[in-house]
């Protein structure tokens, strides 16, 4: 296990938190949208699942231990199909016949506190390749002066 | 020449501490993945015990061996990741890595310094 | 100075530093056998144990820190300057001692 390795697991965890936030970007944008884009019905929220992706399954060179080590991935994007709050509102252009509108599922509170957690989960991961970077400094002053 | 001992067995101990880095990162990547338990890596004791054998065939041998401990009660959805606690192994481990690198460099002057 | 007295000095100077039992007996071993100097070839040879003798204990320091043994990085890096220090000295002594040969040698008799 090199340092190359090592940078490229957090590197997956920065881009799989970048996903994560983009899909809670979009959730917190359509939170007021009642038309999804294929007009079925109101913005349904997206959650990204992440899963483990162990070091052995793209590096042969690696020893027994170090196959073990896992980075992370983002497997799929789902669909939450909960449904959203009914509002009583007939002079909306999506009512329905009983003069209520199908809300989108978007909770703004846990959609914004996941923003949070994301972006210290972003900064956890950069913290752990500014180590790396530290340690290949340490190795370069063997030697010097 | 005897200091080779004590060298190889810095080399080594940066080698290994190397390996428990990728593993605090690995945690730290899948610190939101369902399911995930944080895994270590253990070598200080068979190291400690090759450096006592004092030989650099037995140094070379000690292989980390790599564990999965839950850092606490683990969440609804499986994972068992507390970020500060990774946190904190990954800046002891940088800490210790740096300080074995800073001793090799002095006494690799220290060797120079009298030729 | 004499180089008894350099090497005492920093005898007493890691005396004055709070270290662990074992950094301060090995000091205290290459301490005690000073005393016993009966010819300048033996005081050489004793001066050159307690260089070594400050490597070993430098070795292991540094070795314990690396293994996860001992974790007091500055008895390490104490160790390792001591040693560091001790065997520049004996280098500039032997030069000294070198270029004082040389220039009898170069005495017209």
């Amino acid at each position: 296990m090199d340092f190359f390795d090592a940078l490229k697991i957090s590197a997956s965890g920065l881009a799989a938190q970048r996903t994560r936030l983009s899909v809670l970007s979009s959730n917190l944008a359509n939170a007021n949208s009642t038309r999804s884009a294929d007009g079925s019905g109101p913005y349904k929220r997206r959650d990204p699942i992440f899963q483990e992706v162990k070091m052995g399954s793209f590096d042969n060179h690696l020893d027994k231990a170090s196959k073990k080590i896992s980075a992370v991935s983002v497997r799929d994007i789902v669909t939450d199909n909960t449904p959203g709050p009914r509002v009583y509102d007939p002079s909306h252009p999506d009512a329905d016949k009983d003069g209520y509108v199908s809300m989108p599922n978007v909770n703004l509170v846990t959609e914004l506190s996941d923003i949070m957690a994301t972006s210290r989960a972003y900064e956890a991961n950069v913290t752990a390749m500014q180590s790396a970077k530290q340690m290949v400094n340490a190795v370069l002053q063997i030697g010097k002066g | 020449m005897k200091s080779d001992l004590s060298i190889e067995a810095m080399s080594k101990a940066m080698s290994l501490r190397l390996k428990r880095h990728a593993a605090i990162a690995g945690n730290i990547a899948n610190a939101d993945t369902p399911g995930y338990r944080p895994k270590q890596i253990a070598f200080e004791d068979s190291l400690q015990r090759a450096v006592l054998g004092r030989s650099v065939g037995n140094l070379e041998k000690v292989e980390g061996r790599i564990f999965t401990i839950d850092d606490g009660t683990p969440r609804p959805d499986g994972n068992s990741v507390n970020m500060d606690k990774q946190m904190a192994n990954m800046t002891e481990n940088t800490l210790l890595y740096s300080a074995t690198a800073e001793f090799v460099a002095r006494k690799l002057r220290m060797i120079k310094s009298v030729m | 100075m004499k180089i008894g007295g350099i090497t005492s000095s920093i005898g007493e100077i890691a005396g004055k530093v709070k270290l662990s039992p074992d950094l301060e007996r090995a000091l205290k071993k290459s301490a005690a056998k000073e005393s016993e100097a009966s010819s300048f070839g033996d005081m050489l040879l004793q001066k050159i144990e307690k260089v070594d003798q400050l490597q070993k204990t430098a070795d292991t320091a540094a070795t314990d820190v690396a293994t996860g043994k001992g974790r007091d990085l500055h008895e390490a890096i104490l160790a390792m300057e001591m040693a560091d220090t001790s065997l520049r000295l004996m280098v500039t002594v032997r030069n000294k001692a070198l270029e004082a040969y040389q220039e009898i040698m170069k005495m017209p008799v």
